[in-house]
């Protein structure tokens, strides 16, 4: 069962200072710029560039690299899927008795070049989660326009994950106290502490509404927190698009080799 | 069933938050103040719910619970499931931001089309054996249709992803049959204890 850790690291680096909504919208160029590239050496370069950030945004390196393994199982499985079937020409053969497992070299570049972007894509939104909070994140989203029912939905949810988790928690504990597991079936059992949990959440509804009531949040525009943008700020948004123009000219020039 | 980054073309990625945004913008419309307080802690019991595992073989996977959603809040189970997948690629890495769009196209919209053909259903459903038999189908269809949109959009990333998908479809059945019967589970005993919080739920009609 994973724990319900936080990456947030607390600090000043200049990715810390950058104001949310700016660095979000920022993140989200950066990331479809990288989606448009092709060529694997360019996108390996840009991993260099995000280690160089992370290091300077004093993030617990040794977390990151945790979070890169767990993405690693599902990109070897899906890799491995990938270079037996993909078709083209073979560069490797495994015979065994019955039949033979084809490599495909097409399979091969491709499931590199997948790997390298889902792992770029993934460095930059731990870099943006890392500098951010994520209050600041969803009070940005609000910020930006999206409609409000779903900013308030956003807050909520996150208020109440963590009360629910505890929650769901305690309750395992009860049942495997009170010895519930070895009279019922396991689906069982599940199945009755999720519904045990629904029911103690709708339980809080009322609670809920009435507070929402109380600290104004049924007026037609809710107040939330105001984002200063800053010169620093409009330098750094400039610079991610100069860097994520750079590289896309540079991708369909040709002009760095494959 | 979640789609990491990096796998789906541009035009896909771009083209899937565009219709997720438009669907949510459409729904937030149809949201009352009332609803939030619901729509907020089911998507926090979706997710916490995510984070427990059911052993399947030598592997685990962890319940979508989307017919159950869908069951308690209708069409808008939809943003749920949106809400639900941006706090677990913010928090476990799981799935993908680039991919948020279709990953809440496949699941949250898989479960919005069973709200809308089932829900009407419902009303001319009264023996206890057909009402067993729809809780499952919800809760594998739910699951089901999600895995077909999900194949569907790896489809486009190229012809050379079609094993993925089609190993893909090997899991869903399994995963559909027991997420069927946790719905049914899941279900009769809000029945028993708290029918009020079932979507369709009318005070004249106790089932």
């Amino acid at each position: 069962m994973k724990n319900l850790e936080n990456i947030y690291c607390d600090g000043n680096s200049p990715f810390h200072r950058f104001t949310p909504p700016l660095k979000i919208i920022g993140n989200f160029i950066l990331v479809f710029s990288i989606s448009f590239l092709t060529n694997p050496v360019l996108i390996f370069s840009i991993m260099f560039i995000i280690l160089i950030l992370i290091t300077l945004s004093k993030i617990n390196i040794i977390n990151y690299f945790k979070h890169v393994k767990s993405l690693l199982y599902l990109f070897l499985i899906m890799s491995f899927l990938l270079i037996i079937s993909s078709g083209g020409g073979i560069f490797f053969k495994i015979e065994l008795i019955c039949f033979t497992i084809n490599f495909y070299k097409s399979g091969l570049d491709l499931s590199i070049l997948i790997f390298l972007r889902g792992l770029c894509i993934f460095s930059f939104f731990y870099l943006l989660l890392s500098t951010t909070k994520i209050t600041d994140m969803l009070y940005s989203m609000v910020a930006l326009h999206i409609p409000q029912n779903i900013g308030l939905i956003f807050l909520f949810t996150y208020r109440y994950i963590f009360r629910y988790f505890f929650e769901m928690e305690k309750m395992k504990k009860a049942i495997i106290l009170k010895g519930i597991g070895k009279r019922k079936g396991k689906l069982l059992i599940i199945g009755e502490l999720y519904a045990n949990l629904l029911i103690r959440s709708y339980e809080d509804t009322d609670r809920i509404y009435k507070a929402m009531v109380l600290k104004g949040l049924l007026e037609k525009k809710v107040k939330t927190i105001k984002f200063k943008i800053s010169s620093y700020d409009i330098i750094l948004f400039c610079l991610i698009i100069f860097i994520s123009l750079f590289y896309l000219i540079l991708d369909k020039s040709g002009i760095v080799c494959k | 069933m979640h789609i990491a980054d990096g796998i789906l073309p541009v035009a896909t990625s771009v083209g899937s938050f565009v219709v997720a945004g438009g669907l949510t913008a459409f729904l937030s419309t149809k949201i009352e103040k009332e609803d939030i307080p619901k729509i907020s802690v089911t998507t926090a019991v979706l997710f916490v719910s995510s984070l427990f595992h059911i052993k399947l073989g030598p592997s685990s996977v962890h319940p979508l619970l989307g017919g159950i959603s869908l069951l308690i809040l209708g069409p808008k189970v939809f943003i749920s499931v949106l809400v639900a997948l941006f706090f677990q690629e913010v928090m476990f890495s799981h799935g993908g931001i680039t991919a948020l769009g279709v990953n809440a196209i496949t699941m949250g919209g898989s479960a919005l089309i069973v709200s809308l053909i089932s829900i009407p259903i419902l009303k001319n459903l009264k023996k206890p054996l057909f009402l067993l038999i729809y809780y499952f189908l919800v809760g594998f269809f739910a699951l089901f249709l999600a895995g077909t949109l999900t194949i569907l959009a790896l489809l486009s990333a190229g012809s050379e992803v079609i094993e993925i998908g089609k190993a893909l479809l090997g899991a869903i059945v399994p995963l559909a049959v027991i997420e069927g019967v946790l719905t049914i589970i899941v279900v009769q005993f809000i029945i028993k204890v708290k029918p009020e919080i079932l979507y369709y739920y009318k005070k004249e009609k106790i089932k």
